[in-house]
C-alpha cells in the first residue's frame, strides 16, 4: 500500500518536473520538487515496514527489494542535488529512473529468502549498504551523461533551436555534478568491494571463486577506476567522462540484476545454503 | 453618462519620430501642462495620468464625457506638435479595450522590439508623478497596479522577454547553455570592430571576470581596454592566450582563417579540457570550421547566431500569444470588479441607514440606562455592531453578486426600495469617498472602510 502512496507521489512529481520543459510556472518545479519529498517518504517507510523493522521476518529479494531501495536513494539524492540548485528540470530524466526502478521491484520475480540473523552480520550490511549508495550516485552519474551528450550533441551540431529550449542546466554545471557523482560514487564502491570479499573470506573461507557476479563486479568496478583516475588526474571532461560514465552503469546493471536473473550465482546459492 | 477609462495618444505605429519628438518637447512647456490641469479641475477628467516615452504618448483618462475629452486631448496633442501633428496618427481606445491596450503596452506585447522589459519602468515612473500631483483617483490607482501586476505575471508565465533578439545577446545566451554562469571567465577578443565591442559589452555585463584585446591597430586596442579595464596582447601573440580564456570573440577583417584547428588542438590538454567557445561574426571568417570537431570546443559563426535570433524572434510571437490570453483573463477580472463599482453606492447607502439606525437607538437606550458600567457599554456596542454586520452581510454579497449582471439596475432599484434608501445615483458624491478606500490597500473592503469612518465620526463614546 505504501508503496502505491509512493509511486503515485513520484509519478506526480516527475509529471510536474515534465511540464515544467513548457511553463514556466515558478511554483510547479516546487510542487514537484515536494511530491518526490513524500514520495520518498512513504517509500522509506513502506522500506523499513518490510525489511528493516526488527520483528519482521519475511523474505527479502536480492532483486526486488535491492532496486527498490536503490530507487529510493537515488529520489533522495535528487531531492536533496534539486532543493537549492537550478537542476530541477533534470527530473525528467532521473525521476523516470525512479519510477522504472519501483516498477521492476514489482514486476521482477520476488524469489525472496528468509532472512537470517546472518544477514545482520555487520561486514554483511556494511558491504550492502555500501554497494547501494554507490549504485545510486552511479545511476544519477548515468542520467546526468545522458542529458549532457544531448545537449552537447544539439550544441555541437548547431541544433540551437532545440538547445536553447531545453531548459537543462549548462554543460558545465551537468559535468560538475557527474564529477561529484562519480568521485562519491566510486569510493563507496571500493568499500562495498572489499567488505565483500571480506566477506567471503569469513563465510567461505575464500574470497575468490571465480563467480560470473565477482567478475562482473570487478569489471565494473575497473571502468570507474578508470574514469575516477581519468577525471582526476588528466582533466577528462564532457562527452567522453559522459560516455565512460554510461558505459559503467550497463556494466552496474549487469552486475546487479542480470547476473541474478540468468544465472546461478553464489549470492543465491549463498542464501540457500544458510538456509539449509 | 458613467466614468469611461479612455487611452489616446500617437506611438511609433502611428506616428514618425518628429512629431512624437514635437509632441514631447510640447507637453513639457508650462502652457500645456496648465492646460491638462485646467482641464482637471474643470471636471473634465475625474483622473488623469500621461505616459511619455520615445515610442508612444498616451494620455489615460477617467471622464463622464468621453467624446469631449477624445477631443480636447485631440486638441492638445495637435497644439502640442506645433500642429505638425494630424489627427489620423491618434488613436482612441475606449473601456475595456482601453485597459487590455495598457496591460498589452506594459507587458511590451505592443513595443517595437516584443517583449522588451523598459517600457514597465516608464509606465510605474509615469504613475508615480501622476500620484504626486494628485491627478489619479480610485480607478486608474486600481488599474495601474494591475497593469504592473499583469506585466509582471506575463513575464514569468510567458517566455517573452527571455529569447535574444541580437547576436551579442545570442552569444552570450548560447555561452551561458555552455559554462552556466559567466562569472570568472575570461573574455578574448579578437579584432575590435563595432560589432566586437558590443558583444564584449554584453559578456561583461553578465559577469564575466577578465578581457583581453588582441588587435591589428594597437591604438584601438589600447582605447577599448581603457574602457573595459582590458589587458592587450599583440595580435601575433594570440594562440598563446588559449590556455586561460574561455571565449573567444572573433571580428578581423582577414580573408584567410586566423585561427585553425591545430593551433587549439595544441592547447586543449593544457586547458584540462575546459570547454572553449568561440564565436566568429567576422565574414569572411576568421575561424577554421573544423575547430568545431575537437571535444569541448564550440564555435559558431555569424549565421548560426542569426539562425537562433530569427527563431527566437518568432518565438516571442508564440509567446505573446500566451501573453494576450493571460491580458484577456486579467482585463475581464478588472471589468468585473469595474462593475460592482456600480453596485457600489447603494451597499454604502445601506451600510449607512444601518448605521445611522444603531447609533440613534444606541444613545436612545444608553439615555434610558445611566447606571451601565463602561464595560457593559461597550459590550452592547459590539453587540449591535455584530447584529449590523451579520444582517446586511447577507444583502450586500447579493448586490456583489449581481454586479456582473445586465439587470443589476434592476437589482439596485429593488434594494434601494427595500431598504428605502435615498434615490438618486449621485454617484459623484460617492466617488469622492473612494480614493481613501481604494488606495490605503487597494482591495475595496467595505465591511471595516464605510464602517470606520462613518462610525468614528458620529461615534457617541469614542471621544470619551
Amino acid at each position: 500500500m505504501l508503496i502505491v502512496l509512493a509511486f503515485l507521489c513520484y509519478f506526480l512529481g516527475t509529471a510536474g518536473y515534465f511540464i515544467c520543459a513548457y511553463s514556466r510556472q515558478p511554483i510547479l518545479p516546487v510542487v514537484a520538487w515536494w511530491f518526490v519529498v513524500v514520495g520518498a517518504l512513504f517509500h522509506a517507510l513502506d522500506l523499513l515496514a518490510s525489511i528493516f523493522f526488527p520483528q519482521y521476518v519475511g523474505e527479502f529479494s536480492l532483486h526486488s527489494d535491492a532496486l527498490s531501495i536503490v530507487s529510493l536513494l537515488v529520489a533522495a539524492i535528487f531531492a536533496l542535488l534539486a532543493r537549492h540548485r537550478p537542476i530541477s528540470l533534470m527530473g525528467t530524466f532521473i525521476m523516470p529512473f525512479v519510477l522504472l526502478g519501483i516498477i521492476g521491484a514489482s514486476v521482477l520475480p520476488f524469489e525472496g529468502v528468509p532472512m537470517r540473523p546472518i544477514f545482520r552480520h555487520g561486514m554483511i550490511l556494511f558491504h550492502i549498504a555500501m554497494l547501494f549508495i554507490a549504485y545510486a550516485f552511479f545511476s544519477l552519474s548515468f542520467s546526468i551523461s545522458l542529458v549532457y551528450l544531448l545537449q552537447e550533441r544539439k550544441l555541437k551540431r548547431k541544433d540551437l533551436k532545440t538547445a536553447m529550449t531545453l531548459l537543462f542546466p549548462s554543460l558545465e554545471v551537468l559535468d560538475r555534478l557527474n564529477h561529484r557523482c562519480v568521485l562519491i560514487g566510486f569510493p563507496f564502491m571500493t568499500a562495498g568491494l572489499i567488505a565483500g570479499f571480506g566477506a567471503a573470506q569469513v563465510f567461505w573461507k575464500k574470497f575468490w571463486t571465480g563467480d560470473p557476479k565477482e567478475i562482473l563486479s570487478i569489471l565494473t568496478w575497473c571502468v570507474y577506476a578508470i574514469l575516477f583516475h581519468q577525471r582526476l588526474a588528466l582533466g577528462w571532461r564532457g562527452r567522453k567522462a559522459s560516455i565512460v560514465a554510461i558505459c559503467g552503469f550497463i556494466s552496474v546493471i549487469a552486475t546487479f540484476i542480470g547476473v541474478n536473473l540468468y544465472g546461478e550465482t553464489h549470492h543465491v546459492t549463498f542464501f540457500h545454503h544458510q538456509e539449509k | 453618462m458613467e466614468d469611461q477609462i479612455l487611452v489616446v495618444g500617437i506611438n511609433h505605429r502611428t506616428a514618425p519620430v518628429e512629431i512624437r519628438e514635437r509632441v514631447t518637447a510640447g507637453l513639457a512647456t508650462e502652457d500645456i501642462s496648465r492646460n491638462l490641469d485646467m482641464l482637471k479641475r474643470d471636471g473634465f477628467f475625474d483622473e488623469f495620468m500621461v505616459v511619455s516615452t520615445c515610442n508612444r504618448i498616451e494620455f489615460v483618462v477617467v471622464s463622464r464625457e468621453s467624446a469631449e475629452v477624445i477631443k480636447a486631448i485631440n486638441n492638445l496633442l495637435c497644439e502640442a506638435s506645433g500642429r505638425y501633428l494630424s489627427y489620423e496618427m491618434v488613436y482612441t481606445h475606449e473601456g475595456l479595450d482601453a485597459v487590455r491596450h495598457l496591460f498589452r503596452v506594459a507587458s511590451g506585447l505592443d513595443s517595437m522590439v516584443m517583449g522588451e522589459p523598459q517600457i514597465l519602468g516608464q509606465i510605474k515612473g509615469a504613475y508615480r508623478e501622476a500620484t504626486q500631483r494628485r491627478t489619479v483617483g480610485v480607478i486608474l490607482n486600481r488599474l495601474m497596479h494591475k497593469t504592473f501586476s499583469v506585466a509582471k505575471r506575463v513575464r514569468t508565465e510567458t517566455g517573452i522577454g527571455c529569447r535574444a533578439v541580437s547576436v551579442s545577446y545570442a552569444a552570450v545566451e548560447l555561452a551561458k547553455k555552455i559554462f552556466g554562469s559567466l562569472r570568472d571567465k575570461r573574455v578574448l577578443l579578437i579584432g575590435a570592430g563595432e560589432m566586437a565591442e558590443l558583444a564584449a559589452e554584453h559578456f561583461m555585463r553578465n559577469g564575466a571576470s577578465h578581457l583581453i584585446i588582441a588587435n591589428r591597430t594597437v591604438e584601438r586596442a589600447i582605447e577599448l581596454a581603457k574602457r573595459f579595464r582590458a589587458s592587450t596582447i599583440p595580435f601575433s601573440h594570440i594562440s598563446n592566450a588559449f590556455e586561460t580564456v574561455d571565449v573567444v570573440l572573433s571580428s578581423t577583417g582577414s580573408v584567410n582563417p586566423i585561427i585553425k584547428k591545430e593551433d587549439i588542438k595544441a592547447f586543449m590538454r593544457k586547458r584540462r579540457y575546459r570547454p572553449l567557445f568561440l564565436i566568429d561574426i567576422a565574414v569572411p571568417r576568421d575561424i577554421d570550421p573544423k575547430v568545431n570537431e575537437l571535444d569541448n570546443v564550440y564555435l559558431y559563426d555569424i549565421d548560426d547566431l542569426q539562425e537562433v535570433i530569427e527563431w527566437n524572434k518568432e518565438e516571442r510571437r508564440r509567446e505573446a500569444e500566451k501573453a494576450e490570453h493571460i491580458i484577456e483573463e486579467e482585463t475581464i477580472k478588472f471589468h468585473r470588479w469595474l462593475q460592482t463599482l456600480d453596485v457600489f453606492p447603494t451597499i454604502i447607502a445601506m451600510r449607512r441607514k444601518a448605521e445611522e439606525i444603531r447609533l440613534t437607538e444606541l444613545s436612545k437606550t444608553f439615555s434610558h440606562l445611566p447606571h451601565l458600567s463602561e464595560d457593559d457599554k461597550k459590550a452592547i456596542i459590539k453587540l449591535t455592531e455584530a447584529i449590523v454586520k451579520k444582517v446586511l452581510h447577507d444583502p450586500i454579497m447579493f448586490m456583489k453578486r449581481k454586479a456582473s449582471r445586465p439587470s443589476k439596475e434592476f437589482y439596485v432599484d429593488l434594494v434601494q426600495q427595500v431598504f428605502n434608501l435615498p434615490m438618486g445615483d449621485d454617484r459623484r458624491a460617492h466617488n469622492l469617498k473612494l480614493p481613501e478606500v481604494g488606495c490605503s490597500n487597494l482591495r475595496i473592503d467595505t465591511n471595516t472602510t464605510a464602517m470606520a469612518s462613518e462610525g468614528g465620526n458620529i461615534h457617541p463614546f469614542k471621544k470619551d
